[in-house]
């Protein structure tokens, strides 16, 4: 079990992910999850403690604050982005986007798909120095990954394990997904209701799928790829019918993925695109990829992993 | 491409500490799952789409109407919008317990509003309705019913 929470894992793919998860925190304070914003604006009366703002005391928010938490994040992310101070930078990304996302929540309602990449915030900035093409294999770069796609699974079982607790075992044949549709359906899934069968039929299968979750981490490679690219599919699909994307934990299934292989890829295919289009021959092509390996990020200043 | 260096390794007490931090989130999720509430976030149960619908039921859906200084006779609908009053539909849903008990709540909304939105017509009453849509095996039939949670007035 030890093992497995320690499997050594190549640097390049956590500093890839990590890359990954901090401009998403960009994208995400500027764009997506911005209630906490306007948070800063409403009556005090409106504020609902949760248990860690009881815990740490923490006020209602005020328009200072907020500017606080959302400016704060979108530098440190910045910072965190390009793999220097991974410790500091990620640190203060951690405080300053759990604080905003509490301020978001604690007015009435919490939204469900943001605890896997509090996990992940949390203990990215436990690895020091990593860069993109980094080949080493690190524990604690292997550890990150790994918790990230304990959280990330998590994410699914527990919540089927919510349904039966919510909505009682009937959750299955209940009429879950008719109200869903009903509130936030796009124009073209509407005709699912006139189908009901089928939306029942869809709940079983994502009540299935979730219960057996776990399995993901006793199937071999090619399958586990393959049960991410399904989780994705079940994602997109999601996002056509009722708008509704849990993009942090999206971030938090590129764990499983070999992102250095994809980046690997990526760039000689992108190498040979240019070199096919101003018509360079294969040798100038290779002393492209060994500039661009120059180029990459330095290893970053506050220490290496241990 | 194989590995070129040798693997970093972790010694036995960072193993440690890395291992306790993740049993202590496991038993706060799974504590968060089993017996905690939304109010245990970030622990919280993962409770998206966890509750039943009957299928014979009816969907809620809240909305707001105002009054305002340009027509104050006229009730129109209103948005229930972050960047309109402060606060989204589902936080005001959250709380309609608490807005029947004490409707003066809604007053914060109009002032909310004029802060948000200063160029517009001024709130100067509120109300707060549910919209029962009736569900017959699963699908909706057309017909809804509005419920009056709440009505606020500008002193």
């Amino acid at each position: 079990m030890t093992r497995w929470l320690f499997t050594a894992m190549p640097l390049g793919r956590l500093a890839i992910f990590r890359t990954l998860v901090y401009l998403y925190v960009v994208i995400d304070v500027l764009w997506l999850q911005t209630s906490g914003w306007y948070h800063g604006y409403v009556d005090p009366i409106w504020y609902e403690p949760l248990r860690l703002g009881q815990l740490l005391h923490l006020p209602a928010a005020t328009v200072v604050l907020v500017q606080t938490l959302k400016w704060g994040s979108v530098a440190a992310a910045l910072v965190a982005a390009t793999g220097r101070l991974p410790r500091l930078a990620g640190t203060v990304v951690a405080v300053c986007w759990i604080w905003y996302m509490y301020v978001a929540y604690a007015y009435g309602k919490v939204d469900h798909d943001r605890g896997d990449f509090v996990v992940a915030l949390l203990l990215l900035p436990t690895v020091g120095s990593a860069y993109w093409r980094d080949r080493r294999l690190s524990e604690a770069a292997g550890f990150v990954l790994r918790a990230a796609q304990l959280a990330a699974i998590a994410t699914y079982f527990l919540s089927a394990w919510a349904k039966v607790r919510f909505g009682g075992w009937e959750w299955v044949n209940s009429a879950t997904m008719a109200r869903a549709v009903v509130r936030r359906g796009t124009p073209w899934v509407k005709w699912l209701l006139d189908v009901p069968e089928l939306l029942h039929l869809t709940q079983w299968g994502l009540f299935v799928a979730e219960m057996s979750s776990p399995l993901i981490f006793v199937v071999p490679e090619k399958w586990r790829r393959r049960m991410v690219m399904g989780w994705f599919a079940f994602h997109a699909v999601t996002y056509a019918s009722i708008t509704i994307a849990f993009w942090p934990h999206l971030v938090m299934m590129l764990a499983f993925l070999p992102l250095e292989t994809y980046a690997d890829r990526f760039r000689s295919w992108s190498l040979t695109r240019r070199s096919g289009r101003v018509g360079v021959d294969a040798g100038e092509a290779a002393a492209g990829e060994a500039a661009a390996g120059e180029r990459m990020p330095e290893a970053a200043a506050d220490g290496g992993a241990r | 491409m194989a590995p070129t260096a040798k693997t970093q390794r972790l010694r036995p007490a960072a193993k440690a500490w890395r291992a306790a931090a993740v049993v202590a989130m496991t038993v706060l999720f799974l504590g968060g799952t089993t017996v905690g509430d939304d109010d245990w976030w970030p622990f919280s149960p993962w409770r998206m789409f966890s509750t039943s619908t009957s299928p014979n039921g009816a969907v809620r859906s809240t909305f707001i109407q105002v009054r305002t200084a340009n027509a104050p006779e006229m009730w129109a609908q209103a948005p229930i919008n972050p960047d309109s009053v402060g606060l989204n539909r589902a936080e005001v849903e959250g709380n309609l317990d608490r807005i029947a008990r004490d409707p003066a709540m809604l007053g914060t909304l109009a002032a909310s509003h004029a802060k948000l939105r200063p160029h517009e017509a001024a709130w100067i009453g509120i109300r707060v309705l549910i919209r029962n849509y009736a569900l017959k095996g699963g699908g909706p039939t057309g017909e809804y019913r509005d419920d009056l949670v709440a009505e606020w007035a500008a002193p």
